[in-house]
């Protein structure tokens, strides 16, 4: 298994408020700590019109992060590519893997906050039809192909041939939707392991029916993770973070639902409470190293061959926060790399 | 005077590839920033046979990492995909800058619009309806936006009802007031500069002998009571030795053959020294402020954009060119009457 380490989002919350262009620094040297610890990748996350500033922007972080570092992969976990317009996103693509020299991880989503496709002025109910579009013309840009028959052709071609694609797996449509072309998943961190198992499966059962190899497709999921060497410490110092973290968006942007479908946001606290608490206590990976591994040996057992590691919880300090990725780096990577191996 | 150098592209020419083309960038806004030059460009271009960078923020960004100081200049393509995305960019990119941004936007030319699937009448309207939600989109306050094109927020059936009818774009930019230049490479665009009471950016397509009108003009439009800055890009190449335009007129050519295939400029470039006569800077570090100081006192030329790498050049060639004109040129427009003895070193 391996691992690369999320999310940023570039927030100042009203927890953790901090000076946005100080947040873009930390981004450089975090990845330049990510890079010097050996980590695979450093992902990012979009969203949009959010009072504490969410990253709208990825390509442009994207090439920042670009040269701040040499070596290290620049993940988009992910680019929610419904709400773009999909020529300008390839020509960003194109660039940035360009700008990088080939070390750009395309992760898209279909996106779900109304407010967002509507600021945009494009109708939510046309993402997935907006989605496959895209799809295409990044597949007809990576190839130097006419976007469609006499459509432009998008320059440069990126260094990748192909630009590794990640798809964000929420659902059973996304993940078919992924099979059917053959590109790399993200599962959800709001997906326990068994369901993590069970969308792997009908991964490869969808590639199969459709023809396609999926020996070499990479299982990722997101999954909160941090490391120390005190289990007590962790629990006192992150359980909270990531509650009032979780608690904050969950709410703001009705993102999970409850047993019966239906969206939960700040009018249904007590079930909004209960999901956040799901999150934390069934699907994150806090704890002592030794926790960790199991957890993370767990998920690959159920298929997951890659983790974006959440260590990133917006109200740590730098100090912290680099502390527990060399743990995560030097403790637990080791670990289950050897996993793989065996 | 100011200076700047660039903008850059990374287009893939001779023996120099994309990947090097945009080391070479890297490196040379570095050197740019010791040199103690005030800015650095880049710029962007769709669907070209060169692999001309098509995201000029992505670049820019790239070169925020590797600098601290240097103001960083974009000149993205306005009006043909949502104006957000390129607010949005823009905020972005001022934040990972610190604060160092400045903003040009430039006119698509036909292929770009027909590749966009924009009606090529609507386009300059569509320009400036962007222009107008970027001003609001980095404003501090929500904003809504009603035009021709563009609604904001658009309240479309079956989503969420916006109860506040607005928008929030984030995050804002650091600097309070986004500096915005206009590029006046159309009529558009300086009509525009002139009714914003925006620095104007004229370019390598315009002549020298051009200027004097251009400026004039703007001068006569514009409702700015504080003299606007005037802002000019040359290709520039300094050489202490032999002919130097037989060092890169090759190059510099080339890009006007771009220009008039891209619908930018109509001219020829068989005869490179009449071509660069009318427009670029050349020659020994002496002849080079000859021309500049020529064109300061026909125009006040507030700052001077140095597009000093021709695609295709070697990094050896642009650092001689550039350590050059930062040591020998640059100091005497510091300072009209800079003592000869600085400049010789004592």
């Amino acid at each position: 298994m391996d691992i690369g380490i999320g999310l940023w989002g570039m927030q100042s919350t009203r927890s953790a408020p901090v000076a946005h262009a100080t947040l873009y620094r930390r981004l450089a040297e975090d990845s330049q700590v990510a890079e010097d610890l050996g980590y695979e990748s450093l992902w990012l996350t979009e969203h949009r019109f959010w009072y504490d500033g969410y990253l709208p922007s990825l390509l442009a972080a994207g090439g920042y992060m670009a040269g701040a570092t040499t070596r290290l992969r620049i993940g988009t976990g992910c680019l929610l590519l419904p709400q773009h317009d999909p020529i300008r996103v390839a020509q960003g693509v194109a660039a940035l893997d360009q700008v990088s020299n080939g070390r750009l991880d395309f992760g898209v989503a279909l996106g779900y906050r109304d407010e967002e496709f509507d600021g945009l002025g494009i109708h939510r109910k046309e993402r997935a039809q907006r989605m496959e579009y895209a799809l295409d013309v990044l597949a007809a840009a990576g190839a130097g192909r006419p976007i469609h028959y006499g459509g432009p052709v998008i320059t440069p071609r990126p260094v990748q041939d192909p630009v590794p694609i990640w798809v964000a797996a929420v659902s059973d449509a996304a993940v078919k939707r992924a099979a059917r072309r053959g590109l790399d998943i993200l599962l959800s961190d709001a997906h326990d392991d068994q369901r993590a198992g069970e969308l792997v499966e009908l991964y490869k059962k969808t590639a199969d029916e459709h023809g396609v190899d999926s020996t070499n497709v990479r299982f990722g999921i997101l999954r909160y993770v941090w490391v120390d060497d005190s289990a007590a410490r962790a629990e006192a110092e992150v359980v909270p973070r990531l509650r009032s973290f979780l608690l904050e968006q969950l709410g703001g942007w009705r993102y999970l639902s409850d047993e019966n479908g239906n969206a939960l946001g700040f009018e249904q606290p007590e079930k909004l409470r209960m999901a956040a608490e799901g999150v934390i206590r069934n699907n994150a990976a806090i704890g002592t190293p030794d926790t960790v591994i199991r957890k993370l040996r767990a998920l690959e057992s159920v298929g997951v061959n890659f983790v974006v590691a959440r260590s990133h919880l917006v109200s740590q300090t730098p100090q912290q926060l680099h502390h527990a990725m060399e743990l995560l780096a030097r403790e637990v990577a080791p670990a289950v790399a050897t996993t793989r191996k065996a | 005077m100011r200076f700047g150098l660039g903008p850059f592209a990374a287009e893939a020419v001779g023996k120099v590839g994309a990947t090097e083309a945009y080391e070479i960038i890297s490196d040379a806004v570095v050197l740019a920033e010791n040199l103690g030059f005030d800015s650095a460009w880049t710029a962007e271009r769709y669907f070209t046979r060169d692999g001309y960078c098509p995201s000029a923020f992505v670049a820019a960004s790239a070169l925020a990492a590797r600098t601290d100081a240097i103001r960083l200049g974009v000149l993205p393509i306005l009006g043909l995909s949502h104006p957000l995305y390129l607010a949005e960019d823009a905020a972005t990119f001022d934040n990972l800058a610190a604060g160092r941004a400045i903003i040009a936007p430039i006119n698509a030319v036909a292929h770009e619009i027909a590749g966009y699937e924009v009606d090529a009448g609507e386009y300059a309207d569509r320009f400036q309806e962007s222009l107008d939600v970027l001003f609001s989109a980095w404003s501090a306050r929500p904003f809504h936006h009603q035009g021709a094109t563009w609604t904001i927020p658009a309240q479309l059936d079956g989503h969420t009802e916006n109860t506040t009818g607005t928008v929030t774009v984030t995050p804002k930019p650091v600097q309070f007031e986004l500096p915005v230049w206009l590029g006046g490479f159309w009529e558009e665009g300086r009509s525009l500069a002139a009714h914003y009471g925006l620095p104007m950016i004229l370019g390598a397509v315009t002549g020298n002998s051009a200027l004097g009108e251009l400026w004039d003009h703007y001068d006569a439009r514009t409702h700015r009571e504080i003299r606007a800055p005037r802002v000019l890009i040359r290709d520039v190449y300094v050489s202490a030795h032999g002919n130097p335009l037989d060092e890169c007129g090759e190059a510099f050519a080339r890009q006007f053959d771009n220009y008039r295939e891209w619908g930018l400029w109509s001219g020829d470039t068989s005869d490179v020294a009449a071509l660069a006569a009318d427009r670029m800077i050349i020659g020994t570090p002496e002849q080079v402020i000859e021309q500049i100081r020529e064109l300061d006192e026909a125009h006040g030329i507030d700052h001077l954009i140095c597009r000093m790498h021709f695609p295709g050049m070697a990094f050896p060639q642009l650092v001689a060119s550039m350590t050059l004109f930062g040591r020998e040129v640059m100091p005497v427009f510091k300072m009209p009457d800079l003592p000869i003895q600085i400049l010789r070193g004592v």
